[in-house]
């Protein structure tokens, strides 16, 4: 037999809902909603929580030229800034709406930096480019696959964005990705040799010494972009763990003893990097590690990589040339960005030193 | 000295060789060396034989994969013993040149 307290209870509800539902305040929000579900391009990570309704949700605009190798400290500082406040518990928007530039390297530092953040547990709002030519960019990119938006966008199948959670060497990912890299471009088997060993390594390294405390501990992304009309092809892998120098072991004692003391800047420790001097801090088979940083380096100097970078730490590294910068900003995390061109002058050679 | 076993690689292992240890991830040099190499290796010692690795149809050779097999093999046996009883077949001699040479010198300079 029903019973009539359940009925009584259920019928009140009903009714303060039906009322709440027809106050003018609750039709405004249902408006806005509708017209931001609408404009398709609004996401968010983390629901809200009730303390977070009271509080203004900070509107971060980004860098006019939305671009991390050409514009590395702007973009960092943007990052930084919305990472302070998340930590503080004020809900961000990180507002790209009205950049005037934007590069593939940019979307894969914001979707790594963005789902690192969601275990503040404050809620993130974000939007896409006004131009739709960015636009086009951003939304095709893959990016949304990793957030919450009313409206989904199906990445364009010459992309590859992957976010790797189970801190692993995915042998599958890199020829899927070389594959990818493949179809848009004319490559020797040299080349592909040389691009998927590149991926291997980056991934390996990242599980080694990504994290101080723990092996497997830090995630990766990889993001690989065909951009068809310039003909060229864009990859930029990144890790957020603690950077190289922070991780690696010196050799030399006195700088052993000056990085410990903050005397030495990591710049200095460049061209140990390069040729090679920077070992291992693993001790199980130390002998034979260490090779993965110089293969990328040896690599990247084969002229079918148009570009190769590296960001780590205060530094950034143009690994063809051995020029290097100082950055006002700490990435705390290895980058890499390298660029191919698809088609190969007749006189460009393969060979690896 | 005759070839009394041999490995291709591509079918026998995978086309996508992984890292270095069997905890990183699939197809490491780990996982072939103690699955494929070693064992066909100790045999073809023992039968006073070689090994034939055929390199070909893969997609590439990182250094870790190498060092983590190849080199740990010549760690373990001695470079003259590992190059006196392993073959390399490849249309990539540049394939080959590499792995002889993780054999030669498994440790860092």
């Amino acid at each position: 037999m029903p019973n009539p307290n359940s009925a009584k209870t259920h019928i009140l509800r009903r009714q303060r809902s039906q009322h709440k539902k027809s106050t003018k305040n609750f039709k405004q929000r249902r408006k806005n909603r509708l017209k931001h579900w609408k404009r398709g391009n609004i996401f968010s990570l983390n629901r809200s929580s009730r303390k977070e309704r009271d509080l203004e949700t900070l509107n971060l605009v980004a860098p006019q030229h939305f671009k991390f190798i050409e514009n590395t400290d702007s973009v960092l500082t943007f990052i930084k800034t919305g990472k302070k406040a998340l930590m503080e518990g004020l809900p961000v928007r990180f507002d790209i709406s009205k950049i005037q530039s934007l590069s593939p390297d940019a979307i894969a530092i914001l979707i790594s930096h963005l789902t690192s953040f969601r275990s503040y547990g404050t809620t993130i709002y974000g939007n896409a480019p006004d131009d739709e030519e960015m636009k086009e960019l951003f939304t095709s990119s893959g990016f949304y696959n990793y957030v919450n938006s009313h409206k989904k966008f199906e990445p364009s199948d010459k992309n590859l964005m992957h976010k790797e959670s189970n801190f692993k060497v995915k042998p599958e990912i890199a020829e899927k990705a070389t594959m990818l890299i493949n179809s848009n471009g004319d490559y020797s088997e040299d080349n592909i040799e040389a691009i998927y060993s590149i991926f291997i390594e980056m991934m390996s390294n990242t599980h080694h010494h990504a994290s101080l405390n723990k092996f497997g501990n830090s995630k990766w992304v990889i993001y690989v972009y065909n951009d068809t009309k310039n003909e060229i092809t864009s990859v930029s892998f990144l890790d957020l763990g603690v950077g190289i120098f922070k991780s690696v072991v010196m050799k030399n004692y006195l700088k052993k003893i000056a990085i410990k003391f903050p005397l030495v800047r990591n710049i200095i420790l460049v061209d140990d990097l390069l040729s090679g001097k920077i070992g291992s801090r693993i001790d199980v088979d130390n002998e034979i590690r260490g090779k993965g940083i110089p293969q990328i380096i040896s690599y990247s100097k084969l002229p079918f990589f148009k570009k190769f970078y590296l960001i780590t730490n205060e530094v950034k590294i143009n690994l063809k040339t051995g020029e290097k910068d100082e950055l006002r900003n700490n990435f705390g995390g290895t980058f890499y960005y390298f660029e191919l061109c698809s088609k190969l002058k007749n006189n460009e050679s393969n060979t690896v030193n | 000295m005759k070839v009394t076993q041999s490995i291709d690689i591509a079918k026998e292992f995978s086309s996508k060789p992984g890292a270095r240890y069997k905890y990183e991830g699939d197809f490491s040099g780990q996982l072939f060396l103690e699955s494929l190499l070693l064992p066909k290796f100790d045999k073809a010692v023992q039968e006073g034989g070689k090994v034939l690795i055929i390199l070909d149809d893969v997609l590439g050779y990182p250094s870790s994969f190498i060092s983590g097999s190849f080199g740990k093999l010549s760690i373990d046996k001695g470079a003259d013993q590992v190059l006196k009883h392993l073959e390399f077949e490849s249309k990539n001699q540049m394939r080959i040149d590499k792995i002889i040479s993780e054999i030669q010198n498994p440790k860092k300079k």
